[in-house]
């Protein structure tokens, strides 16, 4: 009875450590697998990507913002106003998003001062990191818009330097505004294109009103620079153009 | 019915198309006529260089003999075409009897014309 009783006990002794020698191999295969952390934070359920592990950073077109689990409500404090709306970030999503928040609709208001109705093309987010890139990406599609009025003519180019004030909007030039308007281009050149002739029979400059007056409102301030026959051409069909679009868009 | 028109253009150019506006040609060109299926826009002497003289009338009636630059057709919904400047400001127009009309630019320059003829049927 003792012998059978003796045996018992050193069978279950060795399940006992079986058992114990498996869990701990579990643990072990699972924390290989994931990286995984009983303490680390994920993505609360609901949300999108909810259960995926997070480090909360600002990488990555899958990164997440670190949620408290438990614990304490979050305070006020840790909302961040960036323009106008209270949004849950990172002390560094939320400089990041104020700079490109900030640098976007600078770019925007220099555009719209030549094109008064561009707008960039919407974006959708859930995210501040993926604000940010509909930011950056707005303000880069700004620079480009602003790139091709000024290849068209709309808005002083890339040669503007000297200019002079327009009495009245979209008034024609009197003798002494033309001599100055040649001493201009000829000293800088056409202000869209840079060439020194103006490619007209009178080898006048002409006197190129900016902002445009077709475009502009009666009461916006006008300068003239020197342009070329030929950007003035391109510049008079572009506006035409953009008309049509303000009507139809 | 022939009708002149004598005027400084901004940026040189004039656009003809039905009264009720046509679309204009984009992306804009160096071409000295450029069109759409609704409307043309004809470079002139610039304003700086002095006044153009714009013709509209009958094909038939108003042919000069300058070099013919434009000969096609513009849609004309309204039945009735007009010559514009850049800011719109009408300074010809004139009745077509179709919703299609076939229009012929004749200009006496090939750069710096400060005569153009526009003629319609």
């Amino acid at each position: 009875m003792n012998a059978i009783i003796g045996a018992s006990l050193v069978r279950l002794n060795y399940a006992v450590a079986a058992w114990c020698v498996f869990a701990a191999g579990d643990d072990f295969h699972r924390s290989l697998k994931a990286a995984f952390r009983p303490d680390e934070p994920r993505v609360p359920a609901g949300s999108p990507g909810g259960g995926q592990w997070t480090d909360g950073g600002l990488g990555g077109s899958n990164s997440a913002r670190i949620v408290r689990v438990g614990g304490e409500e979050r305070d006020a404090e840790d909302l961040r106003n960036i323009a106008g709306r209270l949004i849950d970030a990172t002390p560094a999503e939320a400089a990041r998003l104020e700079i490109s928040h900030a640098q976007m609709e600078a770019a925007v208001r220099r555009v719209q001062q030549l094109d008064p109705k561009w707008r960039p093309r919407p974006s959708l987010y859930e995210t501040p990191a993926g604000e940010i890139a509909a930011n950056e990406a707005a303000t880069r599609e700004a620079q480009e818009r602003l790139f091709e009025l000024q290849r068209m003519g709309i808005g002083p180019g890339p040669f503007a330097v000297e200019s002079q004030s327009v009495r009245n909007k979209g008034a024609r030039p009197t003798a002494s505004e033309i001599e100055l308007n040649n001493i201009f281009g000829y000293k800088y050149g056409c202000h869209t294109c840079g060439v020194k002739d103006p490619g007209t029979p009178s080898r006048n400059f002409i006197f190129d009103h900016q902002g445009s007056t077709g475009l502009i409102e009666d009461d916006e301030e006008q300068r003239g620079y020197p342009h070329c026959a030929r950007c003035s051409n391109r510049q008079g069909g572009y506006v035409r153009a953009l008309k049509y679009r303000y009507r139809h868009d | 019915m022939i009708e002149t028109a004598t005027r400084a253009l901004p940026n040189g150019l004039i656009f003809i198309e039905d009264i009720a506006g046509g679309e204009p040609p984009d992306p804009v060109t160096d071409d000295k006529v450029q069109f759409t299926s609704s409307c043309i826009s004809v470079v002139c002497l610039h304003e700086i260089d002095g006044e153009t003289e714009l013709t509209l009338g009958f094909a038939e009636q108003v042919k000069p003999n300058f070099e013919l630059n434009f000969d096609g057709t513009i849609e004309t919904p309204s039945r009735e075409i007009r010559i514009s400047t850049v800011e719109e400001e009408v300074l010809l127009r004139a009745r077509v009897p179709d919703i299609i009309t076939r229009i012929r630019v004749w200009r006496n320059h090939p750069v710096w014309p400060d005569q153009v003829v526009v003629g319609w049927g």
